[in-house]
């Protein structure tokens, strides 16, 4: 019953660390686009996972840092958007200027919408849609029950489709 | 542990098949997924986190006994890194504090300013070559480092840990890009030439007049004695800024060995500095070649030449068709303060819609609502919260840190203060005398943190903090001035004494705001779990923090936001205004909803009662300003 005493689920930080770095940081990448500002919400995902292990029992590591990464990153995202507009990703993925053109048209507008979204279904929709968790994955991380997760990440979905079917791709209509 | 609900319904609420998601949002889904993460990367953010663990205090107390065995084990472990590096960190600060006692800053009257600071400027425009450490911030943008080599004529960088590099000829009006870890370069000629202020900081000293140098003091920079000058104003990025250069000159060679550029013009508010300069070494010639290197491939690393922000023509409002129902302007309205009963005061940003590469800065324009009269306009950098004094006649709004006191007559800035971070938030006691800004900071060390700073505005010093776990997101004042509400966005709200600085009570919600009495706090409630597309606001009575009633409304057509709450002048009526688009009416005492449907075509963000009560004025993200007339 009391999976806490299984020492694999308690293990010492530097395998948290090493466990969840990549993840952690793709999260953060994808969400904010440029190297040095998902190094940034990286390491401040991880202080405030430290910072919460400090007051409470922590159950699954990964879904932990999962939420924070997440939020973290649409935090930034969101404070960077009051001041400055979405910037060019610091590196260079695609080759083809007009797929590129494309996919960083898109990439911006889902993110304008996101950030509009409510803390929870921003965060659900995230996690289920980009970083394909499992509802129940999710639900651990956010602390939510399941059935709370369908329905958010239902109106992220519907509010994301209203707001990007107005969208042309790539000059067709 | 949960059951997992698979019923039809839930099917239905998740569609799993990508044929049910639209076109845009799979492709864009798609686009995001298959964006390339740069996994070199994931070694620093690894080491970074890892160090995290020795820079914390105990997770545990050691003396107080570990609930669970495993969590024990644990805080030993990191205990032990804890060891080493606080060694470490003691050493440093030891360092540090030696830097500072031997650094102190002396005030000196020299004889002669302009003419040492001549010699100085003579020595380097004849210098053969110049290398140093460069760090450049622009507006809220990441600090960028890194290396730089200067000979005349020609510069090389190296940036982001050495894998970018980029060259500038001038005389060949040439740019060569590296991209190292990639192997891949890029050159182009810039049209009309490179700027030279953009890419020689140093070229900018050159054209400094000695006259205008004024001697700050001396200053030990590590082991070397220098003096500090300071020159204004500056040219930067081949624009006139207001900001000023400061320059460290070495006392034994008589050169600089640190120089900042400062622009606070918010039109591009930004820093450069050049550390560690060293002058006259003999550089490699193969720095500065222009030749592609044989194993790299053609490709593109920049996209566009950086440009200076080119500010447009200040938006003009028309008025809504012929009638006056409101004025139309071509950006987004985030507030609205109603001051006078013809006139109001609106923060104008650009819709989240527009194209990233067409952000302007905010706008703060004073209109003549009969007439659409712009009476007058100013551009404002960052700030996205504007609160006015009626008392004292001022605005506030706020640069990064600055806050800034306006006349709001003229909108011209009287006065400033430097809040100690970044102000988002902030409100102004009714007597005017006092300020209360919202921390909302995400600290490396310390995790997420909210609270407040309370200014006397009389003394221009910070009489007041608290701190709290959550980032403040909104604050308000009491109309008596003894308490103040701080929000947060997962709440509760929490209202402090204004004069001992004590936490009086909490409220659940996530916007508070008094009425005009004082006697009612209106919270944008968190319980949302009837009708999420519902805008609802509970109301509290202040003094015994019981709840009075929930002001609920039609369902929208998506999840709501509260986004502004606004009471009339007679407290008797109450507005909420959300992402829906919809402004919402209430009567306070009954709880009614005015039936009348008040909505525009984008999110609505502010909102404001006219100072005689009958009138609102809402602003949206669909770049209307809307009058709607109350009946009675």
């Amino acid at each position: 019953m009391n999976d806490s005493n299984d020492p694999a689920n308690n293990p010492c930080w530097d395998q948290v660390v090493d466990e969840n770095a990549q993840r952690v940081f793709a999260i953060a990448m994808r969400i904010l686009g440029s190297v040095h500002e998902a190094e940034d919400a990286s390491q401040e995902a991880f202080v405030q996972a430290l910072e919460f292990h400090k007051r409470n029992h922590v159950e699954s590591w990964t879904g932990l840092l999962v939420r924070f990464a997440t939020t973290r990153a649409l935090d930034q995202l969101r404070r960077k958007k009051a001041h400055a507009p979405l910037r060019e990703t610091d590196k260079v993925a695609n080759p083809d200027p007009a797929q590129r053109m494309i996919t960083h048209e898109l990439r911006n507008q889902l993110l304008t919408t996101v950030v509009q979204l409510p803390d929870q279904q921003a965060s659900v929709f995230w996690m289920i849609a980009i970083e394909q968790l499992s509802r129940e994955e999710v639900s651990m991380a956010l602390g939510i029950s399941c059935e709370a997760v369908s329905t958010a990440l239902y109106k992220a979905r519907k509010t994301l489709a209203r707001e990007m079917s107005g969208i042309q791709i790539g000059g067709k209509s | 542990m949960r059951e997992i609900d698979t019923n039809e319904d839930d099917a239905r609420l998740n569609p799993t098949s990508d044929a049910a998601l639209e076109t845009a949002l799979e492709t864009a889904i798609r686009a995001i997924r298959a964006q390339e993460i740069p996994t070199d990367r994931v070694m620093g953010v690894r080491e970074r986190a890892r160090a995290l663990a020795s820079n914390q205090p105990p997770m545990i107390p050691a003396q107080v006994p570990a609930p669970v065995p495993g969590h024990a084990k644990e805080s030993a472990m990191i205990g032990g890194h804890r060891k080493r590096y606080r060694m470490v960190s003691w050493i440093l600060s030891l360092a540090a504090m030696l830097t500072i006692s031997i650094g102190l800053l002396s005030l000196l009257a020299p004889p002669s300013v302009a003419s040492s600071f001549a010699r100085m400027l003579q020595k380097a425009k004849e210098a053969k070559t110049v290398q140093g450490l460069v760090k450049t911030r622009i507006g809220e943008s990441p600090l960028i480092e890194g290396k730089m080599y200067l000979e005349p004529n020609k510069i090389r960088q190296e940036l982001m840990n050495g894998n970018m590099v980029f060259i500038f000829d001038l005389k060949e009006n040439k740019r060569l890009f590296l991209n190292r870890p990639e192997k891949v370069w890029q050159t182009d000629a810039p049209e009309g030439g490179v700027p030279q202020g953009l890419i020689d900081p140093i070229g900018q000293l050159a054209h400094a007049k000695p006259e205008g140098a004024k001697l700050l003091g001396e200053e030990m920079l590590g082991k070397v004695r220098t003096r500090v000058y300071q020159v204004s104003p500056v040219q930067l990025f081949g624009i006139k800024g207001d900001g000023s250069m400061t320059v460290w000159v070495d006392e034994s060679t008589g050169l600089p060995t640190q120089l900042v550029i400062k622009d606070t013009d918010p039109k591009h508010e930004s820093e450069i500095r050049l550390e560690q300069l060293v002058w006259n070494q003999p550089l490699d010639a193969n720095l500065f070649s222009l030749e592609t290197p044989k194993d790299y491939k053609p490709g593109q690393i920049i996209n566009s030449p950086p440009k200076p922000i080119k500010l447009r023509a200040g938006t003009m409002p028309k008025l809504l068709g012929d009638n006056l129902h409101g004025l139309e302007f071509s950006r987004a309205i985030a507030r609205i303060l109603w001051n006078q009963a013809n006139e109001v005061t609106v923060l104008l940003r650009d819709p989240e819609k527009s194209k990233p590469g067409d952000y302007q800065p905010f706008e703060l324009i004073q209109v003549d609502l009969t007439t659409g009269r712009k009476i007058w306009g100013h551009w404002v950098l960052g700030t996205s919260t504007l609160v006015a004094s009626p008392s004292t006649g001022k605005l506030f709004t706020v640069i990064g840190r600055e806050i800034q006191v306006r006349n709001s007559a003229t909108g011209n800035t009287e006065s400033t203060l430097v809040n100690p971070s970044i102000a988002g938030t902030w409100a102004v006691s009714p007597d005017g005398m006092m300020l209360v800004t919202g921390i909302a900071e995400w600290n490396r060390k310390d995790g997420p943190q909210g609270g407040f700073r309370l200014w006397d505005l009389t003394k221009k010093a910070i009489v007041q903090t608290g701190t709290d776990q959550m980032p403040t997101t909104h604050t308000a004042f009491a109309p008596d001035g003894k308490s103040f509400v701080i929000s947060s966005n997962s709440g509760p709200v929490r209202q402090y004494d204004a004069t001992s600085g004590k936490l009086v009570r909490d409220f659940s919600g996530t916007r508070g705001d008094f009425s005009p009495d004082g006697n009612i706090i209106a919270l944008a409630s968190v319980d949302r779990s009837l009708v999420k597309e519902a805008t609802s606001v509970d109301l509290y009575r202040t003094s015994t923090g019981e709840k009075i009633r929930t002001l609920t409304s039609n369902k929208g057509p998506g999840p709501s936001t509260v986004l502004g709450i606004a009471f009339s002048p007679d407290g008797k009526r109450i507005a909420a205004v959300d992402w829906n688009g919809e402004v919402r009416v209430w009567d306070v005492a009954t709880g009614q909803m005015d039936p009348t449907r008040r909505s525009h075509k984008g999110g609505v963000l502010s909102v404001s009662f006219s100072p005689d009560g009958n009138k609102i004025a809402s602003g949206s993200e669909d770049g209307t300003l809307r009058l709607w007339t109350l009946g009675k």
